[in-house]
């Protein structure tokens, strides 16, 4: 038998944070081509304005029913945390849609799963755009919130920006836990966003203080970092804190529990999304399309 | 193969020729045949008892905890268990009627649909009834649950009216969706965002969370000439809190009266539209034009 | 037997609206299905064979010409053409997945007007012509490929057209699957007279073994149309045979052979590379008519040669392409058409 030279294998190169850049910006790229696939831009306006201001307004015309405008502490405390909450779902919703889209939609997932690159960035990026749409849902909200309906704001920005910053981390950190988590499920995995986002909203002290919940609810309200980034986020905006005993607290109280949740839920979220995507392949399930 | 069955009629022409009784019977078969998928489905995708029931609780318990630390009187929670309750009709009307032809173009059953000898308005019909069936033991458990657990009392004053109201105010909302279908058919891509676009505003304008009477004042006029949902809302609260302070903002059977009228301006609207989009979508080539 | 076309087209255009410029799709078809045909329209991708269909279906409207099936104008008398035909087209996804494959069928044959019990009936006979008796209890969102398009093929027949309309239908499907399907549509158009088949296709194989005529289409015009053997002649009007000898008769004067009534020409084969093996030689021979061949066969066997191999070289399909347009199937598609537009 003929004996066939080899040439010697060329040296397999490392993903590297250069990499991960790269991955990531084209992801960007891609993101923002796919939401910004409008045929109507004057639709898209209206669709980014119309839903959060629709949703704030809910509540401003239930507190003027009751209330007949009186006690605008609580209002701002309601503004303010409808505003933010856009972002977590915004967050939440756009990265497990990016990588059911790709799964389900537009099946690409499992041509970008056998690149060098990694998941992780791509997601990120991919979902870049959709997050960014939130942000301007959050300052749309703010503007009508202080143009119109007596939010005072009194920014304090050495409690405001380690507010955003960590309580974003931490939203990040959950939506991609999300995504892993929903690149498990064979069925209804759109709803789940929107699910965990709703039960988050419940607890996180978003629209009422936290001390209206039931007894034994308040832990929940206690340990989730979403609850901290509001309460950082409406002091460092409106100068205060909320109604109630998370409210007693001092600034750098909430800010460290702020950071303690947020250091305990990224590394988790990573760590558990790692698993998901060993698992999802395990299964099968990276290029599944379930036809819901 | 003996197998085959022959022709019945001796041609083509002859075939084609059905009499008024069979174009009916056949409609009628069609309403029937669309409306079992979704019937089925409540027996076949259980996780719609989490998603359908736990999802609208969760929205339903959030605007309860703002009544309540608003010191609402408890009438309130009551307008809420209901308006969440209807919410589920509405978000079956625009996700699974209006935007529905979408997802079905998408998925190729449209042309399937159009080839086939029964009218369009029978597969609407179809799905506006399967939807009902789908989404009233969803309603049901939100009001039984939401009830129990807030410890909401009612007070009907007629419950046979009441029955009257629900079936009123259903037909127009299914004839909403039954517009909005082929609306959506025309404008293609933004169905997806129409339909995200039809929500939290709709909840605003409709008084999900609130009576629209004393939140709107003059303008609720307004609201109930145009939104189903508004009116059917006003006037099943009225029937079902008798002995509220808070007045609807007309009597019930001046609302009786809207809702009858809406239902036939939206279903002939409906197939007026129908008739008119499938023309030009045959004519323009949507109807067969993926990620149109 | 009607005594009208099943399908009728004169001067069928169609043009959709795109950027930068707008696309022809057909440019002026004409087209005379006969009833109890099997037609074949076969062309390369973003030929309009797609769009010709979905006009003939109901689906699109004609920019401009008449086409009428069964009798009844495509654009006025939609209502009465859908009574009697059916879709059937490859490549499709179409389906609830949370139904049986029975019940898919079911919903359908209601959309028909089937009565109940009729419809079951029906419904159960189709899927055990079709084969899919093992999975009539099964979601279809579990069905294979084949197995989806077998169902499609089932929901194709549910109302027992006059006019099968079959789109690219083995599209994606194994050898032994799309095989089938070829059968079950020849038998089921075989059990009853008046049943016509429209076929597109792009396989030329599945064109010559299913199609009584064949249309070849490109850039939305009819460019040849014929039975499959006319449209080879267009190419090649001789009968070509490779014979294969132990022995070259006549002394190797190829002459003899070529002077026998009936034989056009007659060369060495071997000679041109064609891979005899050193015991055996090869003449190409062509001939006016198939019929000449006995002459030369027995001509050579009173030569003393042996005839050890026989064979019939045939242009195909392709090559009929080819000669009328210029290039192959695969090559330079259609430039301006929009994606999914035009076909």
């Amino acid at each position: 038998m003929a004996v066939i030279e080899r040439t010697p294998r060329p040296a397999v190169p490392g993903f590297t944070f250069a990499d991960a850049w790269r991955t990531f910006r084209t992801a960007i790229g891609l993101g923002w081509a796919v939401e910004s696939n409008w045929s109507d831009p004057f639709l898209f306006a209206v669709y980014t304005l119309a839903k959060p201001l629709a949703a704030a307004m809910i509540l401003v015309v239930m507190f003027q029913v009751i209330t007949g405008g009186q006690g605008t502490e609580f209002l701002q405390f309601m503004i303010v945390g409808s505003a933010l909450w856009n972002v977590v779902f915004g967050v939440m919703g756009g990265l497990v849609q990016s990588i059911l889209e790709d799964r389900e939609r537009y099946r690409m997932m499992k041509y970008v799963v056998v690149t060098p690159s990694s998941l992780f960035p791509f997601l990120l990026g991919r979902s870049l755009a959709r997050v960014l749409i939130s942000f301007i849902a959050v300052a749309v909200t703010m503007l009508v919130g202080v143009a119109f309906l007596g939010v005072e704001l009194r920014p304090n920005l050495l409690v405001l920006v380690p507010a955003l910053v960590l309580g974003i981390v931490a939203v990040i950190a959950l939506g991609i836990f999300m995504a892993g988590w929903c690149l498990q499920l064979r069925q209804e995995a759109w709803s789940y966003p929107e699910a965990i986002a709703g039960a988050l909203y419940l607890v996180s002290g978003a629209i009422f203080p936290v001390n209206v919940l039931p007894e034994f609810l308040r832990p929940v309200a206690w340990i989730s970092p979403t609850t901290w980034w509001l309460e950082a986020s409406r002091r460092g905006l409106l100068g205060h804190g909320s109604p109630g005993d998370i409210g007693q607290l001092t600034d750098a109280t909430v800010l460290l529990y702020l950071a303690l949740s947020t250091a305990v839920v990224v590394p988790l979220a990573l760590a558990l999304f790692a698993w998901f995507v060993r698992r999802a392949r395990q299964a099968g399930l990276l290029d599944m399309t379930t036809g819901s | 193969m003996t197998a085959w069955r022959g022709v019945a009629a001796r041609n083509p022409r002859e075939a084609a020729e059905w009499s008024r009784g069979r174009v009916i019977r056949t409609n009628l078969r069609a309403v029937f045949g669309r409306a079992y998928p979704r019937i089925i489905g409540l027996t076949r995708e259980p996780s719609w008892v989490f998603f359908e029931i736990v999802l609208p609780f969760l929205a339903v318990s959030a605007f309860v905890f703002v009544y309540r630390a608003l010191q609402a009187p408890e009438e309130f929670v009551g307008f809420v268990v209901i308006g969440g309750a209807m919410t589920a009709f509405w978000l079956n009307v625009v996700w699974m009627m209006a935007a529905q032809f979408y997802w079905e173009k998408d998925q190729g059953n449209l042309e399937l649909y159009f080839t086939a000898p029964m009218h369009l308005m029978s597969v609407l019909a179809g799905m506006a009834i399967g939807g009902l069936v789908m989404t009233s033991s969803r309603a049901l458990a939100v009001i039984v649950i939401g009830s129990v657990v807030y410890g909401v009392s009612y007070q009907v004053s007629d419950p046979l009216l009441l029955v009257a109201v629900f079936v009123l105010t259903m037909i127009p909302l299914y004839g909403l969706g039954m517009l909005f279908a082929s609306l959506f058919l025309l404008w293609g891509r933004e169905a997806f965002h129409l339909a995200q676009l039809l929500q939290e505003p709709i909840y605003f304008l409709g008084g999900v969370n609130f009576p629209i009477g004393p939140a709107f004042g003059q303008l609720a006029a307004i609201v109930m000439a145009t939104l189903p949902l508004a009116v059917g809302l006003d006037a099943m609260r009225q029937l079902v809190f008798a002995g509220s302070e808070t007045n609807g903002v007309l009597p019930v059977g001046a609302e009786m009266v809207i809702l009858g009228v809406m239902g036939v301006v939206f279903i002939v609207g409906a197939r007026i539209a129908l008739g008119y989009l499938e023309t030009l979508a045959r004519r323009e080539g949507r109807l067969t034009l993926r990620w149109q | 037997m009607p005594d009208e076309p099943a399908i009728h087209a004169r001067g069928v255009t169609r043009i959709y609206k795109a950027k930068p410029d707008p696309v022809t799709a057909l440019a002026g078809v004409d087209l005379d299905v006969e009833p109890g045909e099997y037609f074949g329209l076969l062309g390369p991708n973003g030929a309009g064979k797609t769009t010709l269909i979905k006009i003939l279906t109901t689906l699109l409207l004609p920019t401009s010409g008449t086409a009428k099936v069964a009798g009844f104008d495509v654009v006025h008398e939609t209502s009465k053409i859908r009574r009697v035909i059916n879709m059937v087209a490859g490549g499709e996804q179409s389906g609830y997945g949370l139904l049986t494959l029975r019940e898919q069928l079911w919903m359908f044959s209601q959309f028909y007007g089937l009565e109940q019990r009729e419809g079951w009936r029906r419904v159960d006979e189709l899927i055990e012509i079709t084969g899919l008796t093992e999975q009539r209890d099964q979601k279809v969102r579990t069905l294979s490929t084949g197995q989806r398009q077998k169902l499609n093929f089932a929901r194709g027949l549910l109302n027992d057209p006059w006019v099968l309309f079959l789109d690219e239908p083995t599209l994606g499907l194994d050898v032994a699957a799309a095989r089938d399907l070829r059968e079950h549509t020849l038998e089921w158009k075989a059990a009853a007279p008046g049943r016509t088949v429209l076929l597109t296709t792009h396989y030329m194989v599945e064109a010559e073994q299913l199609c009584d005529r064949i249309a070849i289409v490109d850039r939305g015009r009819i460019l040849a149309l014929g039975t499959p053997d006319e449209l080879r002649r267009r190419v090649q009007a001789e009968s070509i045979f490779r014979i294969e000898l132990d022995q070259l008769p006549h002394d190797g004067d190829l002459d003899a052979i070529a002077a026998l009534p009936g034989v056009l020409s007659a060369v060495r084969a071997d000679e041109d590379g064609d891979g005899a093996a050193s015991d055996r030689v090869a003449i190409k021979v062509a001939l006016a008519d198939d019929s000449a061949l006995t002459t030369v066969v027995t001509g050579v066997a009173q030569q003393g040669a042996h005839l050890i191999g026989l064979a019939k070289s045939e242009p195909s399909l392709e090559d009929v392409f080819v000669e009328l347009v210029g290039r192959g199937f695969g090559d330079d598609d259609a430039p301006g058409n929009a994606k999914g537009a035009a076909e």
